[in-house]
C-alpha cells in the first residue's frame, strides 16, 4: 500500500503547482436534434495541437492561457462549430452540433474532424458509433453491435453465427462487458446468433484490446464499454423497425425539456408466434423466443449535477410442447451521479447491480423438477476525472463489488419425486479495485498515460472448500473445510500498472506504445466451442489462484488526406499467468468437484494488425488484417506440449464497406475471410464394449477448411420522408451472398446405418435473404 | 442424472446442416486395446485383446493373439488362456467384494497393468415390466414399450456408482456402451425405490419382446473411474453431432498403463428376473 500513498502524495503536488494565469472552459457537447451527448467529441482551440475529447458523459474541460481564442468544436459526420472567446475567467460553453449528413448530397469533408487517431495517447481501441454498426449487412436484419466488433482488427468470432468474441488471443470469459457500467455476464440471445444490445438502445460502444485505462479491472483481454443513449430531451421521438424475425420500439421523448428525459426501448422475436398457428397442440405449446428491454432516465439538475438510472432486461425462453422450458437472461441497473466540483474536477457516483441466470426444468409430472443457477453481482464506484491543465489529466476513484454465486440449485417439485434435491455450495465473495492514473503532455509531442490500479479479491463464507491433492483428487479423510458465514477465509490481490505512450512525428502521425497488466478473479467453465446459455462461473478460490495478464503493445498511427483516411499497423503481445483450461471430458455442470476438473498453466498470445478506415465520403468503411497466434501449454493436456488455443485462427480479413448513392440510396458491403478453427483430428480408432471410439493424438492439431463470406445490403430512404416527419426506410440484407457452406465443425463417425467411417461437415447458415422495415417518427 | 445436461443438449440440436466430405487424417502407431471386466459371479471371466486401426479402416479390429495375460488378488493368480485370436477366458471364479485385482498382461515384451477394487452393490429386491405408450410430442408418432422398473434400496453414503445391463432369455440386449444405462447415487442416495413412482431403467422396444419373455437386469457396481470412462466415450462418440455444444474432442484415457487403451473393471452384481406380461 506504501505505493498507493506515494501517488496520492503526487496528486497533491501536482494541485499545490497548478494555478497560474489560465482558466478553464468546460461543458457539454450534445447533438442539436435530441440532446444526446456526443462522446468523444473534440475541442481545439484553433491553430494549435492544444485540444481535449469530451469523456462518455460528453463533457470536456480544457485550461489555456487567458486572452482571446477561437475554439472549434467537432464531431465526425456534424458540423463544425467555431467560437471565437475572450478567456477572462472560468467559462462554461455547451454546444450543441447539428448533424451534417442526411441533409447534403455529398457528406462533407471537415478539415477540422475529430484526429484522435492521432493525437490520443489511447491506442488498441476502437469506438463504434451505432450509425456505423447500423451500415453493415446485419444477420437476419438484426443490428449487432458484437457482429460489428468481430469485424475489426485483433477480434475474432468464435464461428459462425456466434456473437461470442475473442480478443487478442483471450478467451471469451476474458471480455468485460459493460452495459452502462453493468457488468453483463452473458451477451448471447437464442444461443449466441444475436447479440443483447439492442441497436435502437444503443449510443456508443467502446472496445479496449489494449491500453486498458486503468479504471477498468478484472478481465485479462478487453472491455466492450457500452453506453445506452439518454432519450431525446427536445421532442417525443418514436423509432422502430419490422424485421423477418423480430420488430423492436423505442420511444424516448423529454420529461422536462432540455433538462429531462426517457427512453424506453423494446425489442422481441417472433418466431414462435407462428407456432401458434399450427394445428399441432404440443407445437402450440411450444416456445423459442427472445425478448428485451432498455430504460433510461436522465435528469440535468442543474449545470453541476446529473444523475440517471438506466435497466436492461432481457430473457430467452425455450420450451418444448410444455413439458421443458428452459429461461435464461441478464438484469443490470445502473444509478449514477454526475457531478462537477469544480470546472476541473468530474465525478460519478455509480451504484451498479447486474444478474445473469438460468433456469431448466420439467414443469410437471413426478419427475418434475426446477434448476436455477445464477451470478449476481452489486458495485458501488466513485470515479474522479481532474483537469488540472492543459498538461494534466488525473483520474482516480474506486469500486467494490460483491458477487454473489449460485452454480446450481436443483430441486424436484414433486412430493413424491424419486430423486434428491441438491444445492452445490454458494460462493460469496468481494472484488475492490482503486486506481489512480495521470495523461500528462510532456512538449508538443509527447503524451504519457500512466496509471495504477491495485485489485483486491476476497473469499467470504458460508462456504465448503474440497481439499485435493496432486492428482486432483480430494483427499481422504480431510476432502473439504467448512467456512462460516461472513469469515473472509482468503484473498489475492495485486498492483496493476497501465502506461501508455504517444509520439507524435508530426500532425498526420504519431507513435503509440502501451504495457498494461491485468487480473482475473473470475472464471467461467465452459469448453465448448461456442458459449451454451449453461454458463457456470466460479471464483478464485484457495484451489484457483487468479490469472494474471501482461501484455504489450507499439502502434504506427497515419491520418491521410486531411485525416479522410486513419490507419494503423499495431504488433502485441500477451502474456498469461495461471491460465485455466479442463481436463479432457471434464464435467462441468453439477459438479462440486469443479475446482478438480480445471488444469493450470500458461497461455500467450501475439500478432499485428492492420487497420484502414475511411470515415467520411460517400463511400465509407474499413479494411482490416490482423496475423495472430493463441497457444497454450497446460500441465497434464496434450501430453504436456503447447497447443493452439480453440479459437486460434492465424489469419483474419474483413472488409466492410458503404456507399451512399444519394439521399436515398445506400449500398453496404462485407466480406470476411479467417483460417478455419483448430480441429482435433482422429489418428486412429479402437473397439471398446461394442463402441467405436476416435484416437487422437494432438489437440487441435489440424484445422476446419477456410471460413469465407460476403455479406450485402441495400437500404432504401423514402422519398417522401422530407415533406413529413414520418421518416421510413427499407432495408434489404442479404447474409453469405455467395451461399458458402462454411464448416461450423467437422465430426469424425461411424454412418449410424452402414458403420462406414466418415468426416461429416456442419455448416449453419447457407444464403439469408431478410428485408426490414424502420420508421422513426 | 448426471449426464442429463447432454440429454438436453441433444434436444437443443440446432436445425444445422451437414455434408459428407473428404479429410485426410495422418495415421499413429498401432496402440493395444484390453476389454477386460470380472464379477463376483462364479464362471470363466473373459478378457478380449485387440488393436487400434487407422480411422477410415473398414475392416473389423485385429485380434492380439499370444498374449500373456493373468489376474492376481494379491494371494492367487488367475491365468487367462487365449482360446480363439484374441480372446482369453478363465477358468470357473469368482471376484470377492472388498479386494483389489490386478490385471496384468504382456505382449512382445511389454507389459500391460491396472487394476481394481470391488465395491458392494445394492441388491435388486425386484423387477418389473410395466407397458408403455408415449407419444413424441410434435411428431405424435405412438411409441409402445415396456418400461423396466426396479425396487432397491440404495445403499446410504454418497459415492456409490452404477452400472446396468439386461438380457432377454438369457441373451444380453444392452450390449454396446450407447445402450447401457449407468449413474450415480447424487440424486437417489439413500432412498428405498418401490414400484410407485416406477423409476425405468431401461425402455424395451415393444417389437423385440413376446408375452412370456423372461427378463433379467444386472446391477454391477463400478467405480467412480469407470463411471467417468463410459461417460467419456458417449461424450466422445454418441453426442458428438458438430453442434456448438460439442465439448473439445479428446481421448477417452482407460486404467491401463503403458500406453494400452480400454479398461479393467471388477464389480459386484446383483440380478432379478421377470416375465413380460
Amino acid at each position: 500500500m506504501t505505493r498507493f500513498f506515494l501517488l496520492v502524495t503526487f496528486i497533491a503536488t501536482c494541485f499545490s503547482y497548478g494555478f497560474s494565469q489560465k482558466h478553464t472552459i468546460s461543458g457539454h457537447i450534445k447533438d442539436a436534434s435530441n440532446g444526446e451527448e456526443l462522446i468523444g467529441a473534440t475541442v481545439k482551440v484553433k491553430n494549435t495541437t492544444t485540444g481535449v475529447v469530451t469523456n462518455v458523459y460528453g463533457f470536456y474541460s480544457l485550461t489555456i492561457e487567458k486572452g482571446a481564442h477561437t475554439l472549434v468544436f467537432s464531431f465526425i459526420g456534424f458540423n463544425s462549430v467555431e467560437k471565437q472567446i475572450d478567456l477572462t475567467e472560468n467559462t462554461r460553453i455547451d454546444i450543441e452540433l447539428t448533424s451534417g449528413s442526411k441533409n447534403l448530397e455529398v457528406v462533407e469533408i471537415s478539415d477540422t474532424r475529430a484526429d484522435e487517431n492521432i493525437n490520443g495517447t489511447q491506442m488498441s481501441t476502437i469506438d463504434m458509433n451505432i450509425e456505423t454498426i447500423k451500415k453493415i449487412p446485419a444477420l437476419m436484419g438484426e443490428v449487432d453491435i458484437i457482429r460489428a466488433i468481430q469485424l475489426l482488427p485483433g477480434v475474432q468470432s468464435a464461428g459462425e453465427g456466434s456473437t461470442g468474441f475473442f480478443v487478442r488471443g483471450g478467451g471469451v470469459d476474458q471480455n468485460l462487458v459493460l452495459l452502462d457500467e453493468a457488468t453483463v455476464f452473458n451477451a448471447s440471445h437464442l444461443l449466441g446468433f444475436f447479440s443483447v444490445f439492442n441497436g435502437d438502445a444503443i449510443k456508443d460502444a467502446k472496445l479496449y484490446k489494449g491500453g486498458i485505462p486503468a479504471r477498468y479491472g478484472g478481465r485479462l483481454s478487453s472491455v466492450l464499454d457500452v453506453h445506452m443513449k439518454d432519450g431525446n430531451n427536445k421532442k417525443l421521438a418514436l423509432s422502430g423497425g419490422i424485421g423477418l424475425i423480430s420488430s423492436r420500439l423505442t420511444i424516448e421523448a423529454p420529461i422536462i425539456k432540455d433538462k429531462a428525459s426517457f427512453i424506453l426501448s423494446g425489442r422481441r422475436t417472433y418466431a414462435d408466434l407462428f407456432l401458434k398457428l399450427s394445428n399441432n397442440e404440443d407445437l402450440k405449446n411450444s416456445k423459442l423466443f427472445f425478448y428485451d428491454l432498455n430504460g433510461k432516465v436522465n435528469y440535468n439538475i442543474n449545470e453541476r449535477n446529473k444523475v440517471f438510472l438506466s435497466s436492461y432486461f432481457g430473457r430467452d425462453i425455450l420450451s418444448i410442447a410444455g413439458e421443458f422450458l428452459l429461461g435464461w437472461g441478464n438484469q443490470t441497473f445502473t444509478g449514477r451521479w454526475n457531478h462537477l466540483f469544480s470546472d476541473k474536477l468530474f465525478s460519478n457516483l455509480t451504484l451498479i447491480a447486474s444478474d445473469y441466470d438460468y433456469t431448466l426444468g420439467i414443469p410437471d409430472g413426478f419427475d418434475a423438477f426446477e434448476w436455477n443457477s445464477s451470478i449476481k453481482n452489486y458495485s458501488l464506484k466513485n470515479d474522479y476525472t481532474l483537469y488540472l491543465n492543459t498538461k494534466n489529466t488525473l483520474r482516480f476513484g474506486l469500486q467494490s463489488t460483491f458477487i454473489d454465486f449460485n452454480p446450481a440449485d436443483f430441486k424436484p417439485l414433486d412430493d413424491n419425486a424419486s430423486f434428491n434435491a441438491l444445492q452445490l455450495p454458494k460462493k460469496y465473495n468481494l472484488e475492490h479495485g482503486i486506481y489512480l492514473s495521470n495523461e500528462q503532455r510532456f512538449g508538443a509531442n509527447l503524451t504519457l498515460d500512466y496509471g495504477l490500479r491495485f485489485s483486491l479479491f476476497q473469499n467470504i463464507g458460508t462456504d465448503t472448500v474440497y481439499n485435493f491433492d496432486q492428482n486432483y483428487d480430494t483427499i481422504p479423510g480431510n476432502s473439504f473445510t467448512s467456512y462460516k458465514k461472513g469469515e473472509i477465509f482468503n484473498h489475492y490481490s495485486g498492483f496493476e500498472p497501465r502506461i501508455g505512450l504517444k509520439y507524435a512525428l508530426n500532425d498526420f502521425s504519431s507513435i503509440k506504445a502501451s504495457y498494461q497488466r491485468m487480473y482475473q478473479y473470475l472464471h467461467l467453465a465452459n469448453n465448448s466451442t461456442s458459449g451454451t446459455p449453461l454458463d457456470v462461473w466460479f471464483p478464485s478460490s484457495p484451489n484457483i489462484a487468479p490469472r494474471r495478464a501482461d501484455q504489450f503493445a507499439v502502434g504506427y498511427f497515419r491520418n491521410f488526406k486531411s485525416n479522410m483516411f486513419e490507419s494503423s499497423v499495431e504488433l502485441f503481445y500477451k502474456d498469461i499467468h495461471n491460465a485455466i483450461d479442463f481436463k479432457d471430458n471434464a464435467q462441468l455442470i453439477f459438479n462440486r468437484l469443479l475446482e478438480g476438473e480445471i488444469r493450470i498453466g500458461s497461455a500467450y498470445a501475439y500478432g499485428a494488425e492492420f487497420f484502414l478506415r475511411k470515415q467520411t465520403g460517400k463511400l465509407t468503411g474499413w479494411a482490416s488484417y490482423t496475423y495472430s497466434r493463441s497457444l497454450r501449454k497446460i500441465n497434464s493436456l496434450n501430453e504436456g506440449q503447447e497447443y493452439s488455443a480453440n479459437y486460434d485462427r492465424p489469419n483474419n480479413l474483413s472488409l466492410v464497406a458503404s456507399y451512399q448513392i444519394n439521399k436515398w440510396w445506400q449500398l453496404g458491403a462485407t466480406f470476411v475471410y479467417t483460417t478455419g478453427l483448430p480441429l482435433t483430428a482422429p489418428t486412429g480408432k479402437f473397439v471398446y464394449q461394442g463402441q467405436t471410439i476416435p484416437v487422437y493424438s494432438e489437440r487441435n492439431g489440424a484445422r476446419i477448411p477456410a471460413y469465407n463470406r460476403a455479406d450485402l445490403s441495400v437500404t432504401y430512404d423514402v422519398k417522401k420522408n422530407a415533406e413529413r416527419r414520418w421518416k421510413s426506410s427499407w432495408n434489404l440484407s442479404i447474409y453469405n451472398v455467395y451461399n458458402r457452406k462454411n464448416a461450423f465443425s467437422i465430426v469424425f463417425k461411424e454412418d449410424e446405418s452402414t458403420g462406414e467411417p466418415e468426416a461429416i461437415k456442419s455448416y449453419l447458415f447457407a444464403i439469408i435473404p431478410t428485408i426490414t422495415y424502420n420508421f422513426k417518427f | 442424472m448426471r449426464y442429463l445436461i447432454y440429454l438436453f443438449g441433444g434436444m437443443l440440436i440446432l436445425s444445422s446442416c451437414r455434408e459428407k466430405i473428404d479429410f485426410d487424417l495422418n495415421d499413429d502407431l498401432p496402440r493395444l486395446v484390453i476389454d477386460a471386466t470380472m464379477s463376483t459371479d462364479y464362471k470363466r471371466h473373459k478378457i478380449e485383446i485387440t488393436k487400434t486401426s487407422s480411422f477410415y479402416n473398414q475392416q473389423e479390429a485385429e485380434k492380439i493373439s499370444g498374449a500373456q495375460v493373468t489376474v492376481s488378488d494379491g494371494t492367487q493368480n488367475i491365468v487367462f488362456n487365449e482360446l480363439m485370436p484374441g480372446v482369453y477366458l478363465s477358468d470357473s471364479v469368482a471376484a470377492q467384494v472388498g479386494k483389489t485385482y490386478q490385471l496384468n498382461v504382456t505382449y512382445q515384451g511389454e507389459s500391460y497393468m491396472a487394476s481394481s477394487s470391488v465395491f458392494p452393490v445394492s441388491q435388486l429386491d425386484s423387477i418389473v415390466t410395466v407397458q408403455e405408450f408415449d407419444t413424441i410430442p410434435i411428431i405424435n408418432e405412438v411409441d409402445s414399450t415396456y418400461s423396466l422398473g426396479i425396487a432397491i434400496t440404495e445403499q446410504a453414503g454418497l459415492g456409490d456408482y452404477y452400472l446396468f445391463k439386461y438380457y432377454i432369455n438369457g441373451f444380453l440386449e444392452s450390449d454396446t456402451i450407447r445402450e447401457y444405462s449407468f449413474t450415480e447415487d447424487t440424486f437417489i442416495d439413500g432412498i428405498s425405490f418401490d414400484f410407485n413412482p416406477l423409476i425405468s431403467v431401461y425402455q424395451i422396444d415393444h417389437d423385440n419382446v413376446q408375452s412370456g419373455d423372461l427378463i433379467t437386469l444386472e446391477i454391477h457396481s463400478i467405480s467412480e473411474d469407470y463411471l467417468d470412462y463410459l461417460a467419456a466415450v458417449l461424450l466422445q462418440t454418441e453426442f458428438r453431432q458438430g453442434t456448438i455444444f460439442d465439448g473439445p474432442a479428446s481421448n477417452v484415457g482407460g486404467n491401463i498403463s503403458n500406453g494400452a487403451l480400454g479398461y479393467f473393471f471388477v464389480s459386484d452384481v446383483s440380478r432379478a428376473s421377470t416375465n413380460i406380461p
